[in-house]
């Protein structure tokens, strides 16, 4: 039976001299995520976000599964990169258990997150591109994206869902053809990438709409809590790898991205360079990569009480679990703190003044995934 | 510096000690057990220490182990690489606490949520308002453990 | 003659199969592979647009969430006829990976049927592409719309119409 819901209530109209504009749901670039806009003019006044269209409860839905079958909700946070939460997922539930993992795991683990990185920021080039209304660079970074989903569809048999990171290990042992279909997909993006970069960061356009828009300062980040690429971009040099290595991270040689400027160029900058230092690491990975232990430790299926917080330096910022344990063989309860979540509070802050045709690029530039932001 | 200071501080002023918090895989972190009353007098004693950046709430039902509902909010020292857990019960009819929305602007959000899903109000915050779910499940406290989300057709 | 007539109709919008750009969940990624240079669904004329009245089906693309379902219905609503409904994924067709959740609709082909179904969690672009050229011979014999005739999802578009009625009263906004 039909209860209802909870749509757009209030209607778009005028508000003394001030109009008020839905921007979303249904709109190419917002994502099923509504933004009311109030306009003086063209001019933005302010603006409210109105979250919530993708929402499953996620943290609920967790509560009835068991450890290893929470991987196959953890993963459907965010499609883009699903393999960042799986791992933290790992991480926090082998922290409860007390697990530690072979060097081979954590390095091939390194390897898939960096991948979902890459997918994740190629796509996040393209939409940024996207609200401009230019689609060529969409369709560019697309063609780079297939290989790499090669690589996860020979490696786990499916393109996206990989569901290849479990706590304890990894669902299947590579095999020879999947470094292969790796080593590809590196080679496919040292071969077009110069020239791609180029186009990108230098494009007319692109400067023309984003420099100097949506400027996020310094002391804002601290404020609102933001992370990822957003903090980075405005000068804050805060990335979960280097600061607090997990996984092995340590072992790798890459530099972390940081831009002073913190406009919605700056962001894009710091996404697009982002991708260089990804494939630097899986190269260092797939070259030092252990050969002794095994791919998989066994976890028991009652993890004894307690409780764990991790945290992992997801494509969008980092991604923070805290897990509660009471004894049972699944999570009590799940703390997902997303960065999206964190991040999006930031465009109430920014977006007033600008332009209404701005709003869409900084909405792109700050990287929001609705998946993570809704839970 | 910064954390010794506060740890001084909230021996004096609260009479709680520093409790090593192992559970954190990120880093060193430190765990206060406050009374509730006291969240905004310590949120202001954590900014003037250097723990600038807030990173979560996150409230947990125990009602079924017969205790109410804790609240943890985690924070990070950037400079010291250091952080803390500020932990709180609170009684699960009624559940009231002091919104830090003014001290940490990144709480208001967080806030908003757990309000949504718990159902605890945070005295103060300026929009107490649905945030991401409609409004069949508004006034539900859909994260309690009394709520159990059963199959169900439109 | 008139059949010819509207067969020709029926045989041109075939070539050019608009869609919605409106994605509700998650699956979305994989049309968005679709629309990439590797599959590149614009060979069979498929392009989407950004305006509900220029569009010939909509994707239901997997998760539909208690709030997004009113958006889709009006969405669906200002569509011209013909209109087709394109379902993929799942959480299209019985909640998938979210079936005890309470904010995701369960139910949706009972609201709006869909005239093709790919299943998967999330299909891969080459099976949405096959149930796409389904679609184009659909719409090439002019069948109708299964959710013309079928489907709750007119009541449940009235009674949020009747909660706003602000919203009935929108110049852009049909009712059919």
């Amino acid at each position: 039976m039909y209860k209802g819901a909870q749509i757009i209530t209030e209607p778009v109209g005028k508000e003394g001299d001030l109009m008020i504009l839905n921007w979303g749901v249904q709109h190419p670039a917002s994502g099923p995520m509504r933004i009311k806009v109030w306009l003086d003019g063209e001019t933005i006044v302010k603006v409210e976000n109105d979250p919530g269209y993708v929402t499953r409860n996620l943290e609920k839905l967790l509560e009835y599964r068991t450890w290893e079958s929470a991987i196959v909700n953890v993963e459907r946070i965010c499609f883009i990169d699903d393999l960042g939460t799986l791992l933290n997922w790992a991480l926090a539930v082998e922290k409860l258990a007390e697990i530690e993992v072979p060097k081979k795991v954590q390095y091939f683990r390194v390897i898939l997150a960096e991948v979902g990185r890459i997918v994740s920021h190629l796509i996040g080039i393209g939409s940024m591109f996207g609200a401009l209304g230019v689609a060529t660079p969409m369709m560019w970074v697309l063609a780079i994206r297939e290989y790499y989903l090669d690589f996860l569809e020979h490696y786990s048999g499916y393109r996206i869902s990989t569901a290849s990171i479990v706590p304890g290990g990894l669902k299947a042992e590579p095999t020879k053809e999947d470094f292969e279909l790796l080593k590809k997909a590196i080679e496919e993006t040292k071969k077009r990438w110069p020239e791609y970069k180029e186009v990108f960061k230098d494009n007319p356009t692109l400067v023309e709409r984003y420099k100097g828009v949506g400027v996020i300062p310094k002391d804002l980040v601290f404020e609102l809590g933001l992370r990822g690429p957003v903090a980075r971009a405005s000068g804050v040099d805060y990335d979960v790898r280097t600061r607090y290595p997990y996984s092995s991270y340590e072992d790798f040689d890459f530099n972390v991205i940081v831009k002073e400027e913190g406009d919605a160029y700056a962001r894009f900058l710091v996404v697009l360079e982002e991708i260089e230092e990804s494939v630097k690491i899986i190269e260092q990975a797939l070259e030092g990569m252990p050969t002794e232990g095994k791919w998989k430790v066994r976890v028991p299926k009652k993890i004894k009480a307690g409780e764990a917080y991790s945290a992992v330096e997801w494509s969008r910022g980092s991604m923070d679990y805290h897990v509660i344990s009471d004894g049972g063989t699944g999570p009590y309860r799940v703390k997902i703190s997303a960065p999206s979540f964190m991040n999006i509070w930031a465009l109430e802050r920014i977006a007033p003044g600008h332009k209404l045709a701005d709003l869409a690029t900084i909405f792109a530039s700050l990287y929001i995934c609705h998946g993570d932001l809704d839970r | 510096m910064g954390f010794e200071r506060l740890k001084k501080l909230m021996k004096t002023y609260f009479g709680v000690e520093a409790q090593e918090y192992p559970q954190n895989a990120v880093t060193k972190t430190y765990l206060f057990q406050i009374q509730p009353v006291h969240i905004r007098e310590v949120a202001k004693l954590l900014k003037e220490n250097g723990f600038n950046f807030f990173h979560t709430l996150s409230p947990v039902d125990y009602s079924p182990k017969g205790r109410g509902l804790e609240l943890n909010y985690f924070f990070e020292s950037i400079e010291e690489k250091i952080w803390v857990v500020i932990r709180t019960e609170l009684p699960l009819d009624n559940p009231e606490i002091d919104s830090i929305h003014d001290i940490y602007p990144a709480a208001e959000a967080c806030e908003r949520e757990e309000w949504e899903k718990f159902g605890i109000n945070f005295k103060g915050h300026p929009r107490l308002k649905p945030l991401l779910l409609d409004d069949t499940l508004q006034g539900k406290w859909v994260q309690r453990k009394a709520y159990v989300p059963e199959p169900h057709r439109d | 003659m008139l059949t010819k007539f509207l067969d020709f109709f029926g045989w041109a919008r075939s070539h050019s199969p608009w869609m919605v750009h409106y994605c509700s969940g998650c699956c979305s990624l994989e049309i968005l592979a679709l629309m990439g240079p590797r599959f590149d669904w614009e060979r069979y004329g498929f392009l989407p647009v950004p305006s509900p009245r220029q569009a010939d089906f909509i994707v239901i693309t997997g998760l539909i969430s208690r709030k997004v379902l009113p958006v889709l219905l009006m969405t669906y609503d200002q569509m011209p006829r013909p209109r087709y409904v394109f379902a993929i994924g799942a959480c299209a067709f019985d909640g998938g990976p979210y079936y005890d959740s309470t904010s995701v609709v369960t139910n949706v082909p009972e609201i709006l049927p869909p005239d093709v179904f790919v299943a998967g969690c999330p299909p891969t672009p080459e099976a949405i592409l096959d149930g796409l050229l389904e679609m184009k011979k659909i719409i090439r014999e002019r069948r109708e719309a299964r959710a013309e005739k079928e489907g709750t999802w007119r009541e449940i578009l009235k009674k949020e119409l009747e909660k706003n009625p602000l919203l009935a009263k929108q110049p852009f906004f049909v009712g059919g």
